[in-house]
């Protein structure tokens, strides 16, 4: 009996899958390094096979990885991903590594970024439902027991630590009959494990002890997205409550030596930690113009200065999945984005302005403005403040672009000021940065000759709080590219770095250059490859407003995807 | 109506479980101390606090606990040895509040003779006049000091003043031993016996480097820490620190000597400033409560290598030092022995508002040893700072350093003026 149902599910499924009209693909995507960072060598080799499968209304996807090691985080021979997911008419159901926004990310925000290796996606099950005809439910739940994280300023290959979580959430989307407005309550549960530099007093060998013990995060998070239409504008609301519990507590353990013996005190003990986080956008979309205004108060864990500067401590912290829009305009200048803020979930306030004009069909112009700071602690307001012991950040920009049928040229201007405070003093950096020509040419269908001139002057002073400000030093950056691209199939570029920043600097040179090569080739459909060689400058690299520090490079690069 | 129930009884499902996990309790305070007292005698220790409750681990014939209690939040604990034995008692009760508890556990030591703790090269004067009457010592005549054990290499060395009535011991190889002190009256009547109970150890230093520069803006909360701890304690702990390039390149005590700072820096891999290391492990946190509990830790941990006081000599442009090491037969692999020359007191304007520098690394060298021997003589050449002599503090330091997992194994400051 069971032979025969076996038999019969063998012969049934693929023949049902050839009825149902499948289709597939596969793929190979492989990265390679070999060269020196700072001096020690720094070498990776990461490969993906992947394959995807899609039989009516049923997809799946997998990918199986062989990193030795990969360029961020650890060797890894295994499954990487596998996602399967049914999509019906009014239901859809997923399996596997589940990634998903409740709003928008303010409370859960699951996604994959290997770049940066980051990956706080869950592997679990997602299940989407229309209700009342128009209103949607959305339902996941799982875990990830391998998460890891770095500290904003790591610059290291290896995570400074991991963690494990599950979670379930439940989001309703409910849209009004005339289409002005929606609503999207949800609620989330979760349970976060990870890392604890504990104290102990061990009267058996009479010393404090520190050990690494785990500490459990139980929290519930709730909130609300609220969307309004109106016909030349519309405005988007959200708020996120968070509740969170902890076994071992948050604690500031102080040790003392006297006469008497060893004591072991632990202060301000906090077994719940409250947070929340509200973010608003406004757009307005007159005909003569498109303005868009960002708000966004993030307080999902204030932190004392030494829970801040322990990036192993995740229970002060925002949770890993807390990720807002960043509120901060990306960039795709090297010299902008090498400057650009990391977002602190934790405990930040700012709002940001963009206002963008079409001035003729070729031409237009984007203006913007940010300002992001801390809190003040204790007493958190609504608008971020330029006190340089809130690590204020602000930025303004603009931007003129011509886009022809033979030419495309943008010209920007930006300023962009960051200061680092510490407990006495801040360090104000600033930074003139002038893009004269991202310019390309299209002399025929098949030819482009492009080249980007990226100028930067940076200023460097530090300010005693209440006090003088010292001067420090000024230096100068610059980014030039130089690329031809032929029937978009062969592309080569030269790279040209030059900087006489101090702290890059390797030797008694006052300036300091990176000039590398890029070639590209598509050969075939489906295969690409691009290969570089030579020093590359390194810099920040971001997802949304996670970012991680690339040292400078030196070496060759190899990059392939193959997709049949 | 049906949603508003729903949502009210969400509401109190919501309310009434335990969604938050167990909580760990912790002491709000806790204490460990030591007691060593011999036989008879009898030692008083006060705590602060109230609701004590009744110490547990005694064992009634080995010591016996008197408690009084004040209402003034004080309690006031005798213990008397009764019998020789270790016991490990403890009590509970609330350090600052009715509502808070807190822990005091002692390791009870009660010993047939006297308890000294002898440190290596670090002489201990015995005053025989706290043991006997004056009435008793007027007849001494010789004292002799014999070892129990009989063992050919002695652990003590000792000199003996009969005149003043007083034994002076110095500890030369870590270990425990009895002594039996020996006195005897002009006639040859051997007055009384003492026993004393050496247990002899190592002074262990904590080395703490701090790599840190004049514009970095943390730096001054970092090295306001360490002044702090080092204040507090200087007799456990050694602080060297590394001025390097970044964030100011113009740091002048950079420019002293980059390329020895650039090697440390390259040996820790640790490109932030500030960085903080204690005995060879980098410490990530910014937090002078961590710091101060990791430099205790280290300190009580048993020190398994000597390095005998410095001897200098100076020339025109260089100092040359000789110091002894020893590791008394341990077997501790590949080490390096690192001396250095600080400067203390620099005064210079950080752009991040620090105005004095305190233990600045001026000059460095290094003897690698290996092999199987356990003493070694250094000897090395520093070079002499350009201000040598003309008021800024110097000193010397020398530390060892394991190959194997960086960590350090020991550390000893000379002051040079």
């Amino acid at each position: 009996m069971l032979f025969a149902a076996r038999k019969f599910i063998l012969i049934a499924l693929p023949l049902s899958l050839l009825a149902e009209g499948v289709s597939w693909n596969i793929g190979l995507l492989s990265n390679y390094g070999r060269g020196k960072q700072v001096g020690t060598d720094y070498n990776y080799l990461e490969n993906f096979v992947s394959g995807s499968v899609e039989f009516g209304q049923w997809y799946l996807d997998l990918s199986i990885e062989s990193s030795q090691p990969p360029e961020y985080g650890y060797t890894y021979q295994g499954l990487d991903r596998i996602y399967l997911s049914y999509i019906g008419d009014s239901r859809s159901v997923e399996f596997g590594n589940i990634s998903a926004v409740f709003g928008r990310g303010l409370a859960l925000n699951l996604d994959e970024n290997r770049a940066i290796d980051f990956d706080n996606e869950i592997m679990g099950i997602r299940f989407s439902s229309v209700f009342m005809k128009n209103h949607e439910l959305d339902f996941v739940a799982g875990v990830n027991h391998n998460y890891r994280f770095y500290s904003p300023s790591s610059e290291l290959r290896e995570p400074d630590g991991q963690a494990d979580y599950e979670l379930a959430g439940l989001e309703a989307t409910l849209n009004s009959q005339s289409g002005l407005w929606s609503l999207s309550p949800y609620l989330l549960i979760s349970q976060l494990r990870s890392d604890y530099l504990w104290n102990e007093l061990d009267p058996s060998i009479g010393k404090v002890s520190i050990d690494t013990v785990t500490q459990t995060v139980n929290a519930i998070q709730g909130g609300w997205g609220q969307s309004i239409y109106g016909d030349s504008w519309d405005l988007y609301i959200e708020y996120t409550h968070t509740w969170k519990a902890f076994d071992y507590p948050l604690v500031s353990q102080e040790s003392e030596q006297s006469e008497d013996g060893l004591t072991l005190l632990n202060h301000s003990v906090e077994y719940t930690k409250p947070g929340q986080a509200l973010n608003m956008q406004i757009n307005w979309f007159p005909e003569w113009f498109t303005a868009m205004f960002e708000y966004k108060r993030y307080l999902n864990g204030p932190e004392s200065a030494s829970q801040k500067r322990d990036p192993m401590l995740l229970a002060s912290k925002p949770l890993p999945w807390q990720m807002g829009p960043t509120g901060v305009r990306e960039h795709d200048i090297s010299l902008l984005g090498n400057v650009t803020h990391p977002v602190d979930y934790g405990d930040e306030l700012g709002w940001n302005f963009e206002l963008r004009k079409a001035l003729n069909d070729q031409l237009s112009m984007v203006l913007n403005a940010a300002q992001i700071s801390s809190s003040t602690a204790g007493d958190p307001g609504f608008l971020p403040e330029q006190d340089i012991s809130l690590n204020p950040w602000q930025e303004y920009y603009a931007e003129f672009e011509y886009s022809g049928s033979v030419f495309y040229q943008r010209v920007l201007l930006a300023y962009t000021r960051s200061v680092l405070s510490g407990q006495s003093a801040a360090e104000i950096v600033e930074h003139y940065t002038l893009v004269p020509a991202y310019f390309s040419w299209h002399p025929n269908e098949n030819l482009v000759f492009s080249t980007v001139v990226e100028l930067q002057s940076s200023k460097v002073s530090g300010e005693v709080y209440g006090g003088s400000v010292i001067e420090g030093h000024e230096f100068t950056s610059g980014h030039f590219i130089a690329s031809t691209d032929y029937a978009h199939k062969y592309s080569v570029s030269l790279i040209w770095d030059i900087s006489t920043d101090p702290s890059l600097s390797e030797g008694s040179e006052e300036s300091q250059n990176w000039i590398s090569a890029e070639l590209s080739i598509k050969p075939m459909d489906g295969l690409w490859i691009r290969t570089s060689y030579g020093k590359e400058k390194g810099g920040v690299r971001c997802t949304g407003g996670v970012c991680r520090v690339l040292n400078p490079f030196e070496g060759f690069r190899l990059f392939m995807e193959w997709r049949l | 109506m049906k949603y508003f129930l729903l949502s009210l009884c969400a509401a109190f499902i919501f309310d009434s479980c335990q969604w938050a996990p167990a909580e760990i309790d912790i002491d709000v305070k806790s204490t460990f101390s030591r007691i060593n007292i011999a036989v008879g005698d009898t030692a008083q220790l006060d705590i602060n606090g109230f609701d004590f409750y009744p110490f547990s681990g005694v064992d009634p014939d080995v010591v016996e606990i008197l408690v009084e209690t004040s209402n003034e939040g004080v309690g006031h604990f005798q213990f008397i040895g009764i019998a020789a034995g270790q016991l490990d008692i403890s009590t509970k009760y609330s350090p600052f509040s009715h509502d808070e508890t807190a822990s005091y556990y002692i390791n009870l030591n009660i010993s047939e003779g006297i308890p000294l703790a002898l440190y290596i090269g670090e002489p201990l004067l015995l005053n025989l006049g706290d043991y006997f009457d004056e009435s008793l010592l007027s007849e001494l005549d010789s004292i002799s000091l014999l070892s129990t054990d009989g063992s050919e290499i002695p652990l003590v060395d000792f000199e003996i003043d009969v005149e003043l009535k007083r034994i002076t011991l110095l500890g030369v190889r870590p270990g425990f031993n009895e002594y039996q002190v020996v006195m005897y009256d002009g006639v040859g009547i051997q007055i009384a016996p003492l026993l004393l109970e050496c247990d002899i150890k190592i002074r262990n230093f904590v080395l703490a480097e701090m790599f840190t520069n004049s514009g970095c803006v943390n730096c001054p909360e970092a090295n306001g820490y360490l002044d702090n701890i080092y204040n507090a304690r200087s007799d456990q702990l050694n602080v060297v620190r590394y001025h390097v390039s970044w964030t100011d390149p113009n740091d002048p005590m950079n420019l002293y000597n980059p390329s020895e700072v650039t090697d440390r820096v390259l040996y820790y891999n640790s490109f932030l400033a500030p960085s903080f290391i204690v005995n060879g492990v980098l410490i990530s946190s910014l937090d002078e409560n961590d710091w101060v509990n990791r430099i205790i830790s280290a300190a009580s941990s048993e020190a398994v290598l000597y390095l005998s006081p410095i001897d200098v000599q100076e020339s025109n442009d260089s100092l040359f030092l000789d110091f002894d090491l020893e590791t008394f037969g341990v077997e501790l692999g590949s080490m390096t022995c690192w001396s250095l020359v600080l400067e203390d007191s620099i005064e210079f304007a950080g752009s991040n508002g620090e105005d004095l520098h305190m233990q600045v690394m001026r000059d460095m060298s290094s003897s690698s040893l290996a092999g199987s021997e356990s003493a070694f003589t250094i000897q090395h050449s520093l070079k002499k700072p350009d201000d040598y002599g003309t008021g800024q503090l110097m000193s010397l330091l020398v530390f060892v350093q394991s190959d194997t997992d960086k960590s350090i194994l020991q550390s000893r400051k000379h002051f040079l003026y």
